[in-house]
């Protein structure tokens, strides 16, 4: 059985940027803990000298050339002006965010 | 022509280049069938009514000027709404993206254009294509045609109910784990998920990158053949595209299956049951009958791919879903007062729970100290399912398996969906291994629901797949057989 509580999941909300309302967590924990558990079962797999999966592998072996990778260049990008058009806020040509870096409070 | 939409696709292309319709009759055909089932069916996210009757005025036009056409010319199509239309909204079935206006077109999408087909509208999903009942769509809930309480199935199930009743000739869907296949099997059409790299990502919203493909519906397999002549070609703007261009598939089609090997994994289908166990066992003898040899496959490796499915899937959902912050797309909550309170409740008020649940369990699979155990160990595994798959393809030439275990079940009746994922377990297997495979109706239950075959086959035999399911369909086409009420 895997030893997932709410704690963890607390923990994940904070790195996955997910607030989950509080009567959810409950039923989130329950619902991940089951599908850790029932993934549990590839530990019957010896996987020791197996390599990592790649599309690349069979398909060079039996029906075509090589695919090379690209060349590390700049693709295409798209104009600035039509990123922007879904960026919720913007100024200037840029996209608006909120405060990164919160002034002190003045003491005294 | 009242009954214009029980012809194939083929023949609507070809009445219009000869001039017997105008592709304005066709459009005008088609709009009055959407208008009239699509409020009940719930199908359509959006119906392009002015630009497809703008589009097909022109089309007439171009065919009076005795300009060439293209393959598709005339033929009304739908895209689900996780791929982009440029200037045309993509919600992926979201909240997160009622807004999103797409600012390129697809490769697909642009290919089909150039080609004369003419886009009628967006289908609904399960939102980010993340569920297998069309459930999980933020905006409505799309219904069988052959039983409107029951799920046309997902993530695809707008654009297989639509192909169902005959609203459009033809539809995109896209495939991460088996949504193209499983909706068409639902809804009594064909539907094909292409070798991984053979048709462009461009232009697709990614959900699991390494499995995402897009690929066609229909109600024949020659339409859908159509599609694939048109969309199966390399794109410079998706690295993962193969370098290949498109080939002639339909040239090729016969009913001769001789000297053709079907691998069947007996072992892995001994739970098969009832109906779909019985119809399966027929199809096998209807393929026999073509010719065809059968043959036993080892490919019990394949049982743990609903497990692998849903790591793999999830860690790569959780990374692409990354983008979507309030900052540069979607939805910014005003209450936001810091950068990190935009991501956080952005994302809470724009995702679903299921989308929500996947994205936390794909970060647990890559977090620190969990990698090994669940990310590299289903990596591998899954190069264990592609190595029994090539080493079945040594002797076969196809693997036939049913393309679910089930039929189309009712809707609301998974409250738990972790119960619904396990339904997967005969389409997730090539999509792992990255294979071509279609689903091809094969037969229709005592409770009237639709049953299908499944035909997969070595990478890039594409088109030797798609032949497989025409000689197939050739046997029992049950294209002939609309659902009742949408006649």
């Amino acid at each position: 059985m895997t030893d997932f509580t709410e704690d963890m999941l607390c923990n994940l909300e904070k790195m996955a940027h997910i607030e989950c309302e509080k009567n959810e967590e409950a039923l989130l924990t329950d619902s991940l803990k089951k599908i850790l558990d029932y993934v549990e079962q590839l530990s019957e797999v010896s996987t020791e000298d197996t390599p990592i999966f790649s599309h690349q592998m069979f398909l060079q072996a039996k029906n075509a050339s090589p695919q090379p990778l690209r060349k590390d260049e700049p693709g295409y990008l798209l104009p600035t002006e039509t990123y922007l058009e879904n960026v919720p806020e913007k100024t200037a040509g840029m996209i608006r965010v909120p405060p990164v870096l919160q002034p002190k409070e003045k003491n005294g | 022509m009242n009954q214009l939409h029980t012809k194939s696709a083929l023949a609507i292309r070809n009445l219009f280049v000869q001039g017997e319709i105008s592709a304005v009759e066709i459009v005008s055909h088609y709009l009055e069938r959407i208008h009239k089932y699509n409020p009940d069916l719930q199908a359509f996210l959006k119906i392009y009514d002015d630009q497809a009757l703008k589009k097909a005025a022109l089309l007439d036009e171009k065919r009076a000027q005795k300009k060439p056409l293209g393959q598709m010319a005339g033929l009304p199509i739908g895209i689900k709404d996780n791929t982009h239309i440029q200037g045309e909204i993509t919600t992926c079935g979201s909240k997160f993206l009622e807004h999103y206006r797409a600012p390129f077109s697809a490769t697909a999408v642009r290919l089909m254009l150039e080609e004369d087909a003419i886009i009628m509208g967006k289908l609904n999903l399960d939102e980010f294509s993340m569920g297998a009942s069309s459930e999980n769509s933020a905006y409505m809930t799309t219904k069988n045609p052959w039983n409107t309480e029951c799920t046309p199935g997902g993530s695809s199930g707008g654009s297989a109910a639509a192909i169902s009743a005959r609203l459009i000739a033809l539809a995109t869907g896209s495939d991460t784990g088996g949504s193209i296949r499983q909706p068409a099997s639902f809804c009594g059409i064909s539907g094909f998920k292409p070798t991984y790299g053979r048709v462009s990502r461009y232009g697709l919203v990614a959900f699991g990158s390494s499995l995402d493909q897009i690929g066609p519906l229909g109600a024949r397999v020659k339409d859908i053949a159509l599609m694939m002549e048109t969309i199966g070609r390399n794109c410079p703007k998706d690295p993962t595209s193969l370098k290949k261009s498109s080939e002639e598939i339909l040239t090729s089609f016969s009913t001769d299956m001789k000297g053709k090997v079907i691998g069947v994994p007996h072992k892995l289908l001994e739970d098969l049951k009832g109906e779909v166990k019985t119809d399966f066992q027929d199809s096998l003898k209807r393929m026999e009958s073509l010719g065809a040899t059968l043959v036993d496959v080892d490919l019990d490796i394949l049982r743990y791919s609903i497990a692998v499915y849903y790591i793999l899937a999830t860690a790569e959902a959780s990374t692409n879903l990354a983008r979507f912050d309030g900052i540069r797309h979607g939805i910014r909550t005003p209450q936001a007062a810091s950068f990190e309170e935009v991501y956080k409740y952005s994302r809470d008020s724009g995702f679903g729970q299921e989308v929500k649940k996947r994205i936390l369990l794909g970060t647990f699979v890559l977090s620190s100290g969990h990698r090994d155990e669940f990310y590299r160990k289903a990596q591998k595994i899954r190069y264990l399912i592609a190595e029994a798959f090539h080493n079945a393809f040594n002797k076969t030439d196809f693997i036939a398996m049913p393309t679910c275990p089930v039929t189309a079940f009712a809707l609301g009746s998974f409250p738990d969906p972790f119960e619904m994922y396990l339904q997967d377990s005969l389409t997730i297997p090539a999509s792992l291994a990255g294979l071509p495979a279609i689903s091809v109706p094969s037969g229709i239950d005592s409770k009237n629901k639709p049953m299908s075959l499944q035909i997969i086959g070595p990478k890039l035999q594409d088109a030797a797949v798609l032949q497989a399911g025409y000689a197939f369909e050739q046997t029992a086409p049950l294209y002939k057989t609309l659902p009742k009420g949408f006649l």
